[in-house]
């Protein structure tokens, strides 16, 4: 079973690229990234294996099992830091505006074309919802 | 973006509460407008472009974005009567409140 080389590598690259170009999307998958999480254990185990049976036959083997390997583990190592550490990198929520403080008032350019200024919305209460913006 | 859809998704419950929402974003008008009209919202996004607001309630992550410009950190109030009511900080940009327990918090914060 010489695929393990080969697939090891395409599973855990999938589960790499389909974390940010499909699953986040959907806050189950998203949240925690556990699905993705999966398929690059899977990918890696499959490359591990691989890297196993080689080191028994030898020969070329070992060196493309040792690339499979590299790999999966790289693409399994970036979901890992994505997940459990770049996405942690927020600043200290000190010195926000808190639950009883005024709103500032500020007037902002909306879609629809008009200025809106959250702190007096047309209707009360309102949701303010800020987010990084689309990249 | 993910978090915008999500509050499309359930726009209705949102309407049923009497809750309007408005987002707001670092981007320009125009890219608002295309995100919009792509993501198919139902509420408006303003362009805070030059963070006036962003700065003015502390939320400004610096270097937080593609190109290290500097970003709003993810950030959800409920105003009424100008005054904060209530509001959510995540602490890990990928997870942010679920529509559900924002409409609660919205109920709560309404009084109904």
């Amino acid at each position: 079973m010489q695929h393990s080389l080969w697939l090891g590598p395409v599973i855990a690259v999938a589960g790499l690229l389909s974390y940010f170009t499909v699953f986040a999307r959907w806050p189950m998958f998203r949240d925690t990234a556990w699905f993705n999480l999966l398929v690059l254990a899977v990918g890696l185990a499959l490359s591990l294996l691989g890297l196993r049976r080689a080191l028994v036959r030898g020969g070329w083997r070992i060196a493309a099992a040792i690339g499979s390997t590299v790999i999966s583990g790289t693409a399994a190592a970036a979901l890992v830091y994505y997940v459990f550490f770049l996405s942690y990198q927020l600043p200290s929520a000190e010195g926000v505006t808190a639950v009883g403080e005024a709103m500032p008032s500020v007037a902002l350019a909306s879609t629809d074309g008009r200025q809106l200024d959250v702190s007096r919305p047309d209707s009360d209460p309102t949701i303010v919802v800020f987010y990084r913006g689309f990249w | 973006m993910s978090a915008l859809d999500g509050l499309q998704g359930e726009i209705e419950s949102f309407r049923a509460a009497g809750a309007q929402i408005i987002a707001v974003s670092p981007d320009s008008t125009e890219k608002n407008e295309q995100v919009r009209q792509n993501l198919g919202l139902e509420f408006p996004i303003l362009s805070d472009s030059d963070l006036v607001l962003t700065k003015a309630l502390g939320i400004v992550h610096e270097g937080g974005g593609m190109e290290g410009e500097d970003i709003p950190r993810p950030a959800i109030f409920i105003v009424r009567d100008g005054t904060v009511r209530w509001r959510s900080l995540t602490d890990n940009w990928r997870v942010r409140i679920r529509p559900g327990p924002l409409l609660a918090a919205f109920e709560q914060v309404s009084g109904r």
